[in-house]
């Protein structure tokens, strides 16, 4: 038996987006954009590490909207459009900075990676993402998970029921994607409180991931602390996330901060011919990231006076920080060991998805190096929840407190100020999709069309990255305007059904775009209490 | 939002919402029939709308209570004790007493530090895709209170680190 479990957990989720109009819209370069650096790079590594055979097994929970949005093949075609005009774009710069002795290389580099990705995501996965999600679960590379419907935030909704759509819902999408249940469940922004665990359970869903305060602040005492998990007395296990693991990657001083890496913001797109810059314009006349980007990190300096970003010397920081990452992981199990005696530490680390790629760009890089060098250490497992309840499986038993991953531990992020004020809007909805199940129990045809069609757009409206983005202050009209129209759409659906006038052309639109859930069971809303 | 969605409901009510172990955001609406049930009178001089907060944990009483303007509105308040049950009561006052309109749902304030109860065990069998519970005894080693383990300060050297040569040059 190893001499600690670690379990690194990645949540992969974007916000649904479904534009058919063919315009250019701006919320579809987030798909582009964390496809092409996140998503298709972390398959790379997962099947460079397949083929290697090398030990262990990342979770990865997929997302519902991230799902459908990769299951589309519209949207599949223009991200592949999209990936013409790169290859396109990186061409011309080679040979623009051929002369240029701080960028050429860094040109080179980006033709290359464009070409690697567009032949991954073509030839080696016939634009199938989730195919190749699904055999690297078979194989057990991953162990593959998904999230709360819509990524909801389900302490803030309002009625159970509400809640229980949204988990039955991802659950009814995965086994239709991929013929089995999810056994775990990654709740949006980690967002837990007591109730929450039945809901899971009512699904057969028994494990699911908690910020560390969460396990620290339980109903009883930790008796391991944040090194084993607690399971809920209605039989479902919560791993605690690790505060170490966070501040080292995430921190200012954090690996991800290294002055070598890749710099975010600084993106060729303003330097490019007006002909170029047309492909990488909005309709609103706003331009978007090539992902192109020649500047390294630096340090606290001004866009100015930053370096040449060096591809090949950021990738030899991520290994070693892997390798620090792996040394720094046995310690912490060696300190954990000597305290707990009859068992093993387990440290869970979850993450967004797309900071390893997106946000830090060499963070695929790190994710391969961590099990590269973690072969040098047999005391370490790094395995899934599931392998460690496997050789573990006395837990002790309580309820985790009411907790996010986001600021403080609690709920300020998508609660304060600048959101709160729409919660009341969402509870309404609510309120009236439990009514209308009840004055249409029973209904078939196009009024059961209707009551699924409100159920999506509700589901839709209640998805935490709405609140996060108004939070954050960048795009906050965009994210209204997504709450607006979401809840517009439910408001009219449910005069059209009370009224006995549903408006066809209306509906069939709507069930174009927002066409997530095929299969929703709108009569999961009946029955409800608070 | 809109001036085409439905703010109302068209009923008295107020709904409070957990946001941290000292604050929860409540919004309310009150209606002119439901002021009328009230028996109070808009125009009496001390007519005033008012919130309160009560911590229902044992005796209930109240740990906040404000006056408020707009029949439809919310605001952030604060809890009473950590991790104790509350609700919010929206009502107006006369001047002299305080005549409840709605009360919320009771929720508890998140905790700050971990409960009293014992420590449990249970065994997990993992049953083909579903998990089984049996309770245990479980003899734990007094091992304290757990303190994060401190890494040692090898990032804070990184600007002068040499970094060695890839073993494996990873495929971007």
């Amino acid at each position: 038996m190893p001499n600690g479990f670690i379990s690194i957990v990645l949540n992969a989720h974007l916000p649904f987006i479904r534009q058919p109009d063919g315009r250019k819209h701006l919320e579809e370069t987030w798909f582009y954009e964390t496809m092409i650096e996140s998503y298709l790079p972390i398959l790379q590594v997962l099947r460079r590490l397949d083929d290697a055979e090398t030990p262990g097994t990342i979770t990865i929970s997929l997302s519902a909207p991230l799902l459908a949005m990769m299951a589309d093949r519209r949207l599949l075609e223009r991200l592949e459009e999209h990936l013409d005009r790169l290859v396109e774009l990186t061409d011309a710069e080679v040979g623009r900075r051929r002369d240029d002795p701080e960028f050429a290389h860094a040109a080179e580099f980006y033709k290359g990676r464009i070409a690697s990705v567009r032949e991954f995501f073509i030839h080696d996965l016939d634009r199938d993402l989730i195919q190749e999600f699904s055999r690297l679960a078979e194989s057990g590379r991953i162990e593959l998970i998904t999230s709360t419907g819509t990524h909801a935030l389900l302490p803030l909704m309002h009625l159970v029921s509400s809640k229980r759509a949204q988990v039955k819902a991802s659950v009814d999408y995965f086994e239709l994607l991929f013929g089995d249940k999810p056994r775990g469940m990654w709740l949006a922004e980690c967002a837990f409180a007591p109730g929450i665990d039945g809901l899971l359970a009512e699904r057969g869903v028994f494990y699911s991931f908690v910020e560390g305060n969460a396990i620290q602040h339980a109903e009883s005492t930790p008796i391991y602390g944040n090194y084993s998990p607690l399971v809920t007395p209605e039989g479902v296990v919560f791993f605690g996330r690790d505060e170490l693991v966070r501040s080292q990657i995430w921190d200012p001083e954090g690996y991800s901060s290294d002055p070598i890496y890749r710099d975010f913001d600084l993106d060729i797109v303003t330097e490019l011919s007006d002909d170029e810059v047309i492909d990488f314009t909005m309709q609103d006349g706003s331009l978007v990231s090539t992902g192109l980007k020649y500047y390294a990190i630096t340090g606290t300096v001004g866009p100015d006076d930053k370096l040449p970003y060096n591809p090949e010397r950021a990738a030899e920081r991520a290994w070693e920080h892997a390798r620090h990452f792996v040394e720094e992981r046995a310690a912490q199990v060696r300190a954990a060991a000597e305290r707990m005696e009859d068992r093993p530490p387990h440290i869970t680390c979850p993450f967004d998805a797309s900071f390893f790629g997106h946000w830090w760009f060499e963070g695929p890089q790190f994710l391969e190096g961590i099990f590269h060098h973690a072969q040098k250490h047999p005391e370490l497992q790094f395995g899934s929840p599931i392998d460690f309840l496997r050789e573990e499986p006395i837990q002790q038993q309580t309820m985790p407190a009411i907790s996010t991953w986001g600021e403080d531990g609690y709920f300020k992020m998508w609660l304060g100020p600048q959101n709160a004020w729409f919660y009341r809007y969402l509870h309404n909805a609510e309120l009236t999709m439990r009514e209308l199940v009840d004055e249409f129990e029973g209904a078939s045809g196009q009024q059961s069309r209707a009551l699924r069609q409100a159920a999506r757009e509700l589901m839709l409206a209640q998805s935490s990255d709405w609140a996060f983005i108004i939070r954050t202050n960048v795009d906050t009209e965009y994210a209204i305007e997504r709450v607006e129209s979401h809840l517009s759409n439910f408001q009219n659906l449910t005069s059209q059904l009370r009224d006995d006038a549903i408006d066809e052309q209306f509906l069939t639109d709507l069930e174009a775009t927002n066409n997530i859930f095929p299969d929703l069971d709108w009569q999961a809303w009946k029955g409800s209490v608070r | 939002m809109p001036h085409d969605l439905v703010v109302a409901q068209g009923h008295d009510r107020i709904v409070i919402v957990p946001r941290d172990p000292e604050t929860a955001f409540v919004y309310w609406e009150i209606t002119a029939n439901g002021v009328a049930r009230s028996g109070v009178r808009t125009l009496d001089p001390q007519f005033e709308l008012r919130i309160r907060v009560r911590d229902d944990e044992g005796e209930p009483h109240v740990v906040f209570q404000a006056s408020v303007s707009r029949w439809l509105d919310g605001t952030f308040v604060p809890f009473g004790e950590l991790g104790a049950v509350h609700d919010a009561v929206v009502g107006v006052v006369n001047g002299r007493e305080f005549v409840p309109l709605a009360t919320s749902q009771i929720v508890r304030a998140p905790r700050s530090r971990a409960g009293q109860e014992d420590a449990e065990f249970v065994s997990i069998e993992l049953d083909g895709r579903g998990i089984e519970l049996t309770p245990v005894t479980h003899a734990v080693a007094d091992v304290g209170q757990f303190h994060p383990y401190l890494p040692n300060d090898e990032l804070d050297d990184r600007e002068t680190q040499e970094i060695k040569p890839l073993k494996k040059s990873p495929d971007t």
